[in-house]
């Protein structure tokens, strides 16, 4: 039956109440890994409520321990094939545990407000005054964001994907929050928002 | 330990994280396991695409599970 990877940790106990009872795992070069067994992912429906059982057990375990997760969706034909691929990648793996144990993820997104962008549009323009705004802004809320969540960001990373730019932090378990107040208390200029998640399992900083 | 991944707003309304949200990030973020055959790269897209499809249905089923 296919098997569907959920994450890697260190081998540590869980209750069986976080796990969930349908996730098994397997110890292997130091690493313990998370899966479930899945019948085919036949139509969307399923594909859906796979993905959010997915982030919900993922979500429980990380808030016990370190994990790494695996992008959904990283199904293997057999456990044998699971555990020869991980086994593969299983040295990298440890790395990045070693490295992120005791940290999270916290993520900001800033996207323009589509309400200012049809104001702006009706300019004869508005290409351009759209454009040198948005790089503007998008400049202005950088330095706003690493001054004021600075102290609380080990690490950044920085990411312009489509109309909107993200920031990822990665900060130390228990500080969430206080990155999180000190996002809240910027000022955006005005047709910019700002949205912040977290905390994530630190994915962005597998690779160093 | 800190709580489910949540989300803080600025110059918009405040609202919990939503589904297209939580699976925009495990489609997009994670380790990849190098070498699982089932879905290529190609068909993760096309996924991608069936799952905004459906997330409006699968919404109004949890908020329906929600109630009872």
């Amino acid at each position: 039956m296919p098997v569907l990877a959920y994450c890697v940790s260190f081998p540590l106990n869980l209750p069986a109440d976080e796990v969930g009872a349908d996730i098994r795992w397997f110890d292997s070069d130091g690493l313990r890994c998370y899966y479930a067994e899945v019948a085919p992912l036949a139509n969307e429906t399923v594909i859906a409520s796979t993905a959010l059982q997915f982030h919900r057990v993922n979500t429980a375990m990380f808030r016990q321990v370190t994990i790494l997760p695996f992008r959904f969706p990283a199904i293997s034909d057999t456990l044998d094939e699971l555990k020869n691929l991980l086994s593969r990648q299983a040295a990298n793996l440890a790395g990045a545990l070693h490295r992120l144990q005791g940290v999270a993820q916290m993520e900001i997104n800033i996207h323009a407000d589509p309400h200012a962008e049809e104001e702006l549009a009706s300019s004869g323009t508005a290409y351009l005054h759209r454009a040198q705004l948005r790089q503007k802004q998008a400049d202005e809320v950088g330095k706003q964001i690493s001054s004021a969540a600075g102290p609380y960001a080990i690490n950044w990373k920085q990411q312009a994907r489509g109309e909107s730019l993200r920031f990822f932090a990665l900060v130390e378990r228990g500080a969430e929050q206080q990155f999180s107040q000190a996002i809240s208390a910027l000022t955006m200029p005005k047709g910019v928002e700002c949205r912040v998640t977290g905390p994530w399992p630190p994915t962005e900083f597998i690779e160093e | 330990m800190s709580a489910e991944p949540t989300l803080v707003e600025i110059g918009a309304a405040e609202r919990d994280l939503s589904l297209v949200e939580i699976l925009d990030h495990v489609l997009n973020s994670g380790v990849v396991l190098q070498g699982s055959i089932v879905i290529s790269l190609a068909g993760v897209d096309l996924v991608y695409v069936g799952l905004s499809a459906v997330i409006t249905s699968i919404e109004t089923a949890l908020r329906g599970s929600e109630k009872r």
